[in-house]
């Protein structure tokens, strides 16, 4: 199609657009609900996603392997070494390896009278890397026998202030720990926990060195992820004080992830109907529109315009129409997804993906229910017209 | 033997008027050749509208033939009777049909958004010289409303000849102006004709102007003879 035409076919579409502002905007309504709808639970869901996944260590890998001592009696916590990660490199179908901050932070539930909150720990055995702000930092010999003493972070102190009446005990997954000292908020955890007291306390070391990897396309997941573990456990240097395992962690996060689908997947359902009956609002204003605008046809006509000319014209102004009703609902599913994140404790992400199905599902609605109209008026006929 | 440009042999037209079928155009034959000006008379109703509607290719349901430049075109598709209208027909009607909503320079320049004429480097100047012979190239960005009955026919002028049409198809364009809009428009068709050797057919009601072309045509009740 020449430049010109395609101007002037934009141009023609943009000026009765916006000559008929009130009745556009109401027929756009139902589109920009319907997308905004769906921009809302697409977000909400990814950054439900995100949160989930951020809450383990997995993050988007395929899967995780742990190291643990043979001896469940010993202190020392085994690492994986360069060795070990090269070993891994090389098993068929490992794509990449990553190894894992040591102390990755671990959530645990803070209470404070009848106030409690899901905050994120880390669990180790010195005060390594926290600044204690007021009060005191852990002794060395708390850690050495594992007392149930925490440090809090400024902002997690503040919180909590209004609750304890100046006494110094929180309640951490259930259990009693004193509050040695307030530590430099910065860090991306709100407690830090000796390690003797949490795996007394709790049962788990939540510290154990873990690789994620990622698995090439095309390789079942489960049988490479074990391939690497018996590789580790036949070849590594450290083989017979240690045990490699694949760690079981995608299930639950699966699930989790289905049912933020599932439920996705519903509310779409919901928004579809929406932008069914947007659609049918969208043809019977184009209709009023050709009406109004046989004049313009038939003069279109009488000087050159073919029918195809005619009926691309309203074809694109019924998709114009329903794209700017969708870039609304973007603009409108943004600030419903904006309020979300200021109240709920996880924070809406809108994905590309997300854009493009609104764009794409807005451009469809213009195009399959302004086809009708837009043949309708290629196919009057000239002389009653002119 | 010179090509006629026009050439009408034995057409009838039937409308449907409820179940009846009328006879509107009566077997006519017509001849038109380049660089005439022909005058239509005829009394209201007698079918001069329905005959220049099948001589502008706005109608294709007739009986008889029709040559154009020696082709007939009653088979073709759309697209070819559409892009014969852009290239070589241009209309002007009794009530100028402007788009109220286009300035007068988007108004003239329509045929040329269906014309392949994108790289040529001179249309706005060819525009700005045609306003400008027709007296209203200060009126370019003014929208039709602002203008006066006079001016508004001098618009669809200039868009009937923006793509150098090879005919001119008029249908009462004086109908709905003033004596001396009247008088100027005439003047304009005749040094169009004469000069610039334009192409002409033109209806009226106005027996002022039955000698203003070298060809008067009659139609009476359907049925065409040349006077
Ligand atoms: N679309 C139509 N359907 C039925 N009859 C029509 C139609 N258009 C015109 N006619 C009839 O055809 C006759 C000729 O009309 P027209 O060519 O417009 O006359 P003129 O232009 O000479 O005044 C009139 O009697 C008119 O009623
Ligand atoms: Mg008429």
């Amino acid at each position: 199609m020449k430049l010109k035409k395609l101007k002037a076919i934009l141009l023609t579409a943009l000026k009765s657009i916006l000559s008929n502002k009130a009745r556009n905007f109401l027929t756009m309504f139902g589109i920009i609900i319907g997308i905004a709808a769906v921009i809302t639970i697409m977000s909400v869901g990814n950054g439900l996603k995100q949160k989930a996944n951020s809450f383990s260590s997995l993050g988007n890998a395929d899967g995780q392997i742990s190291i643990q001592s043979k001896d469940l009696n010993s202190d020392q916590q085994p690492s994986f070494s360069k060795a070990d990660i090269q070993l891994v490199e090389t098993v068929p179908g490992i794509k990449r390896v990553k190894m894992l901050n040591k102390a990755f932070p671990t959530p645990v539930k803070v209470q404070v009278g009848d106030k409690s909150s899901e905050q994120n720990a880390i669990i180790q055995n010195s005060n390594h890397k926290f600044t204690v702000v007021s009060g005191h930092s852990i002794s060395s010999d708390a850690f050495e026998l594992g007392l149930n003493q925490v440090l809090i972070s400024e902002q997690l102190n503040q919180k909590l202030k209004k609750y304890n009446h100046g006494r110094k005990l929180v309640f951490i997954n259930q259990k009693g720990f004193e509050v040695d000292g307030i530590f430099e908020d910065g860090q991306d955890s709100e407690v830090l926990i000796p390690q003797r007291a949490y795996v007394r306390d709790f049962g788990s070391n939540p510290n154990q060195d873990l690789i994620n990897l990622y698995v090439d396309k095309g390789f079942n997941k489960k049988a490479t992820l074990k391939a690497a573990a018996k590789t580790l456990q036949t070849k590594s240097d450290s083989k017979s004080q240690v045990k490699f395992a694949v760690v079981d962690n995608k299930a639950s996060m699966k699930f989790m992830n289905k049912i933020i689908d599932y439920i996705a997947y519903f509310i779409i359902f919901v928004a579809s109907i929406s932008l069914l009956i947007a659609g049918i609002g969208v043809m019977n204003t184009m209709y009023m529109t050709i009406s109004e605008r046989t004049q313009e046809i038939g003069i279109r006509r009488a000087f050159g315009a073919t029918k195809n000319d005619i009926r691309l014209q309203f074809l694109f102004e019924s998709a114009m129409l329903t794209l700017l009703g969708g870039f609304g609902g973007i603009l409108l599913g943004e600030g419903i997804c904006y309020v979300i994140g200021a109240f709920a404790p996880f924070k809406p992400v809108t994905s590309l993906q997300a854009i493009g199905v609104s764009v794409g599902v807005s451009v469809s609605i213009g195009i399959v229910f302004g086809i009708i109209p837009a043949n309708q008026a290629a196919r009057k006929n000239l002389i009653e017209i002119l | 033997m010179k090509d006629n440009l026009i050439k009408l042999d034995d057409v009838s037209k039937y409308y449907l008027a409820g179940k009846q079928k009328v006879q509107i155009l009566k077997h006519v034959s017509l001849e038109i050749d380049k660089e005439d000006f022909a005058v239509i008379m005829g009394h209201s109703g007698s079918g001069k509208s329905t005959l220049i509607n099948i001589l502008g290719f706005l109608d294709q349901k007739y009986e008889g033939t029709y040559g154009f430049a020696g082709k007939s075109y009653q088979k073709q598709s759309d697209n070819v009777i559409s892009k014969l209208r852009n290239r070589n027909i241009g209309f002007i009607f009794q009530n100028f049909k402007l788009m109220h909503n286009l300035t007068v320079k988007e108004n003239v320049e329509i045929p040329l958004i269906y014309s392949n004429r994108d790289s040529d480097q001179n249309l706005e100047e060819d525009l700005n010289q045609l306003l400008d012979s027709l007296g209203i190239l200060d009126k370019k960005d003014s929208y039709p409303s602002e203008l006066s009955g006079g001016q508004q026919q001098r618009v669809a002028i200039a868009r009937a000849l923006i793509n150098h049409p090879s005919i001119i198809i008029a249908d009462e364009p004086t109908g709905a102006l003033d004596s001396q809009n009247t008088q100027e428009v005439m003047e304009l068709f005749e040094t169009l004709n004469k000069t610039n050797k334009v192409t002409i057919i033109m209806v009226t009601h106005d027996d002022t102007f039955a000698n203003f072309g070298n060809r008067l045509f009659k139609v009476n009740d359907g049925v065409l003879h040349e006077a």
